[in-house]
């Protein structure tokens, strides 16, 4: 009951966590990709990708 | 001028210190603002969007102003890694605008009964966005990569005629968003029990955005240098 009234938060409970799942995927998405990026360019030019 | 070996070698450290202290921190006022703070008296539990959508715009604008001042270096000095910050803080400053006007946006349902008002902060705040957009635009629009930087630099510098417009935004006109709550000249408007959880996220975001900027920094430096000898050797291929 504690549980679904801290979900709830009154009537904006569908506001707020709205809010945060939208901030979870684009920080999570800031995050990652500039990591996957690096990972890729490696795999990319490494070994018989590139000649130097 | 920093060579973009020492950055690239010297940086990674920082990217995951940065992360970490980044993430805890934004757990910790996360998890602060919507459990541990009591309902503000007038709009309820909406105003736990705060936690976020503060740090968001915030931030925003400090990383127009951040690549506004790496557009007067590249000009005047013509430092690659001034042009290097400039590519990797306009995607970021894209998402961190998005996610300024998207959380104000739900916010303003239960406050002001309206997703969306054009007043003078939202408008300035979406031509921002839009000044990041065009940022990325035009350097992806601009095949000689000199003549893209000098462009995106231009653009950064006049574009931060923005920036006070968006401060000063609630003063000069009638608006329904809020003033300032936060100064460092005056007292703040906000109850130290909503103030400590709020920057302490402030502090998270910019320390977790500093991170990402490092490591987006890193991917395009080695881009840019994938065929010098270090970068081969870093690389494995030597």
């Amino acid at each position: 009951m504690i549980v679904i009234e801290a979900l709830a938060m009154g009537d904006h409970g569908v506001y707020v966590w709205s809010v945060y799942l939208i901030g979870l995927v684009l920080l999570t998405v800031l995050g990652v990709y500039p990591i996957l990026l690096l990972k890729n360019l490696k795999r990319k030019h490494s070994k018989d990708g590139d000649v130097a | 001028m920093l060579s973009p070996e020492i950055f690239f070698r010297g940086a990674r450290v920082w990217v995951y210190c940065l992360y970490t202290i980044g993430i805890l921190g934004l757990v910790a006022g996360s998890l602060w603002g919507l459990f541990f703070v009591p309902p503000e008296k007038f709009q309820g539990d909406s105003f736990r969007i705060m936690f976020l959508h503060v740090p968001a715009a915030h931030l925003s604008q400090m990383i127009y102003i951040a690549s506004a001042v790496a557009g007067v270096v590249y000009i005047v000095w013509r430092a690659k890694m001034a042009d290097v910050f400039m590519e990797s803080a306009a995607p970021i400053g894209c998402i961190t605008t998005a996610l300024a006007l998207v959380s104000g946006m739900i916010w303003g349902k239960p406050t002001w009964g309206a997703w969306w008002v054009w007043d003078a902060r939202t408008i300035s705040v979406l031509i921002l966005f839009f000044l990041f957009f065009g940022q990325i635009a035009l350097r992806q629009a601009i095949s000689r990569p000199e003549r893209a930087a000098f462009a995106v630099s231009v653009l950064a510098i006049v574009g931060a005629i923005n920036i006070p417009i968006i401060k000063y935004s609630v003063e000069w006109f009638t608006t329904l968003h809020q003033p300032a709550s936060i100064t460092l000249t005056e007292e703040s408007a906000i109850s130290v029990v909503f103030l400590v959880p709020l920057l302490l996220n402030i502090a998270s975001f910019y320390i977790f955005v500093a991170g990402v900027v490092l490591a987006w920094m890193r991917s395009l430096v080695l881009r840019r240098h994938h065929q010098t000898s270090w970068a081969q050797a870093w690389m494995g291929n030597k």
